[in-house]
């Protein structure tokens, strides 16, 4: 089956997500403005320098000068930071319409004359550096460098100035705060799921018919509703176990009445062979109705389990009761347990009411002279054993003899509930009831006790 | 003995109090909590008999009122509910026994006796089983009526057994009234003790069976009539 992913897995692996987006985000954006507005500036550039060479025309005397052509007035219009010049490669001189700041700021070598192209930084306007580059334009009128600095002061030389200012003083800032809640998330994360561990536990703890709530005063604002929403399911639930308790509650009264009528006119008879036979009788239908309520009582979940039990001295127990009665059959009871208590949650009665069917079973079903053993162990896991030398079980029979009323075809005695009431009283208890063929005749039967189950509400 | 039966199933009321006639007793049975009180008030019983469940209330109720009062009189709860927090609720309130319906006639009598007789169980009285004689009082054996000496350790065996006959006795329970706290119980040596005390038992007549029950304990009985 699927299982959905832990809650606090998946805050811890968003939250780290999202920062790792963050800082990439953060990443990316400084380094296209890092290399970005480099891109624009020569892209500005060159758009430039085109229009300053269409706007180099010459008069009829071939005398040069710029004429700022309409592309050429476009971009220096506004408040752009541009500057341009063209001069004549052999004799230096400006041609009309140069910037004379710009001619007085190229670098020297800019008059070389091989050089072709040339990137270099000039002072523009407001004092700052900026991109500029030397192109050689070969003409009909001789050859000219044409110089141009500047580019277009936009929104991203304005977000790269902004970022520059933020990072210097953001960087640490954001760093430690990285750093932090990658340490403290997860801790913060533990935190606000605490109280779903306490309402868990809380919950653990409810056995049946306890009028345990959870706390609702315990529960985040998130969680109330699906506490509250427990919380009534539980009610529903008490009441209906309530309503069982009663009902079985007035089914003993009920049965037991009648059956008291009968045992009265039955003890009252003279005749003592007829007396003898209605006894029996009587007995017989008791021990149906004492079994049945039993069954109601665990099929309800009407037990008082304590927090421990020593499963020896349920052994002890239920040997000591029946042994007599294995004597008196002509049969023995043997009890084999360890030094130390063996301890497991539970409720002593019922336990003793289970074991006390599997030996009763045991002793009916062994043959004359035979002994029924009783072993308690606590390694590798607790457990009883009963085992028998009798008969053993029909062959192919499995767990079909744990349902109500079945019997086998030999018994002398019970109606047939007895183990479906082992079984439900070891159900109750987180356990289970098992058996096997035992070696040399006979057969072996075991309450298992796992250590998981209702040990976890103690 | 004078019992007070409180039961409001006419039928089981009647039949019981007939019984219980036959069986020595004198009985009053009342149909209600309100009438049991006025019986209570003006005779003097030696046994409350109680069903929990009455068409005025709770039996409960009448035992609780009654040992608030002081009043010590014997109380047996008789009662259709088996629930195992109905009976704890019955002998808190101060019951001295509680017995499920049907209850077979013999096995409430042996109750109301046991009942009646415990506040003198501080001196256990003279025991016979099997033709062996136990006197608690001098600690005296006798075997078909013929006094028998019985070695100190083997005697507490048997004091020990024959005064729960019938029943099982742990081997803890042998051990501690065998040996005292500071002695080291050796392995085997109440099996011996057991052992010599059959031996000696059988040769004096006794009709006596002590079984050894492995890993549990022992229990004495009489012989069955062969």
């Amino acid at each position: 089956m699927h299982r959905p992913a832990s809650l606090a897995r998946r805050l811890r692996v968003r939250v780290a997500l999202l920062q790792g987006t963050v800082v990439a985000v953060a990443v990316a954006v400084h380094l296209a403005l890092a290399w970005g507005p480099m891109v624009e500036a020569d892209r500005d550039l060159g758009r430039l320098t085109d229009a300053v060479a269409e706007s180099l025309t010459f008069d009829d005397d071939g005398v040069p000068r710029i004429v700022p052509s309409e592309r050429l007035r476009e971009l220096g219009a506004g408040a752009r930071t541009l500057r341009f010049a063209v001069y004549d490669t052999t004799t230096g001189i400006a041609v009309e319409g140069s910037s004379p700041e710009l001619m007085a700021a190229l670098p020297r070598n800019a008059r070389l004359k091989s050089l072709r192209y040339a990137e270099f930084e000039a002072p523009g306007p407001d004092g700052r550096l900026m991109p500029g580059a030397l192109t050689r334009m070969p003409t009909p009128g001789g050859e000219y460098m044409l110089a141009a600095v500047g580019m277009q002061r936009g929104f991203v030389d304005a977000v790269r100035w902004i970022w520059a200012e933020l990072i210097t003083t953001l960087l640490p800032l954001l760093a430690a705060l990285a750093v932090g809640s990658l340490l403290l998330v997860p801790r913060t994360v533990a935190r606000a799921l605490k109280p779903l561990d306490r309402l868990s536990a809380q919950a653990r703890a409810i056995a049946p018919g306890a009028r345990a709530r959870l706390d609702e005063s315990a529960a985040p604002r998130e969680m109330a509703p699906l506490v509250g929403a427990v919380n009534t399911a539980l009610d529903r639930l008490d009441q209906a176990f309530e309503q069982q308790r009663r009902f079985t509650a007035n089914a003993a009264h009920e049965l037991r009445n009648p059956l008291a009528v009968l045992q009265a006119r039955v003890d009252s008879l003279t005749e003592r062979e007829i007396k003898a036979g209605f006894q029996r009788d009587v007995a017989r239908m008791t021990d149906l109705v004492d079994q049945l309520l039993t069954m109601a009582r665990l099929q309800a979940g009407q037990i008082n389990i304590e927090s421990r039990v020593d499963l020896r001295e349920i052994a002890r127990t239920v040997l000591s009761d029946l042994a007599p009665l294995a004597i008196h059959g002509g049969r023995e009871v043997a009890l084999e347990e360890p030094p130390h208590p063996v301890w497991v949650p539970g409720d002593m009665r019922v336990l003793e009411g289970a074991l006390s069917n599997l030996v009763l079973n045991a002793i009916d079903h062994s043959p004359e002279g035979e002994t029924v053993e009783v072993l308690v162990r606590d390694r590798p896991d607790k457990v009883i054993e009963v085992l028998d030398r009798g008969p053993g079980l029909p062959d192919g029979v499995g767990d079909e003899i744990y349902e109500p009323f079945w019997r086998t075809e030999a018994r002398r005695r019970g109606v047939g509930l007895g183990l479906a009431i082992v079984r439900d009283a070891m159900k109750l208890h987180g356990g289970a009831v098992a058996h096997a063929a035992r070696d040399g005749g006979g057969t072996i039967f075991r309450l298992e006790f796992s250590d998981l189950g209702v040990s976890a509400a103690e | 003995m004078r019992l007070l039966l409180l039961e409001d199933e006419s039928e089981v009321a009647t039949l019981a109090a007939g019984n219980l006639r036959k069986s020595g007793f004198t009985v009053d049975a009342v149909r209600l909590i309100d009438e049991a009180r006025n019986m209570l008030r003006g005779h003097r019983y030696d046994l409350l008999l109680v069903d929990l469940r009455l068409p005025d209330g709770d039996g409960t109720t009448l035992i609780a009122e009654l040992r608030e009062a002081g009043d010590a009189i014997p109380i047996i709860c008789v009662t259709g509910l088996d629930a195992v927090p109905d009976r704890i609720r019955g002998l808190e309130m101060g019951a001295d026994d509680y017995v499920v319906k049907p209850v077979v006639h013999e096995e409430l009598v042996a109750r109301i006796r046991a009942v009646l007789r415990r506040p003198s169980t501080t001196q256990p009285r003279k025991v016979e089983v099997g033709g062996v004689g136990f006197d608690p009082g001098t600690r005296e054996v006798t075997v078909r009526e013929r006094p028998l000496v019985v070695p100190r350790r083997e005697l507490a065996i048997l004091e020990l057994l024959i005064q729960r006959e019938g029943r099982v006795v742990q081997r803890d329970a042998v051990e501690s009234a065998v040996y005292g706290a500071d002695e080291e119980v050796q392995p085997n040596t109440i099996e011996t003790h057991v052992s010599r005390l059959r031996k000696r038992l059988g040769e004096a007549g006794a009709d006596i069976a002590i079984h050894g029950i492995r890993g549990l304990g022992y229990m004495l009985e009489a012989k069955p009539a062969a």
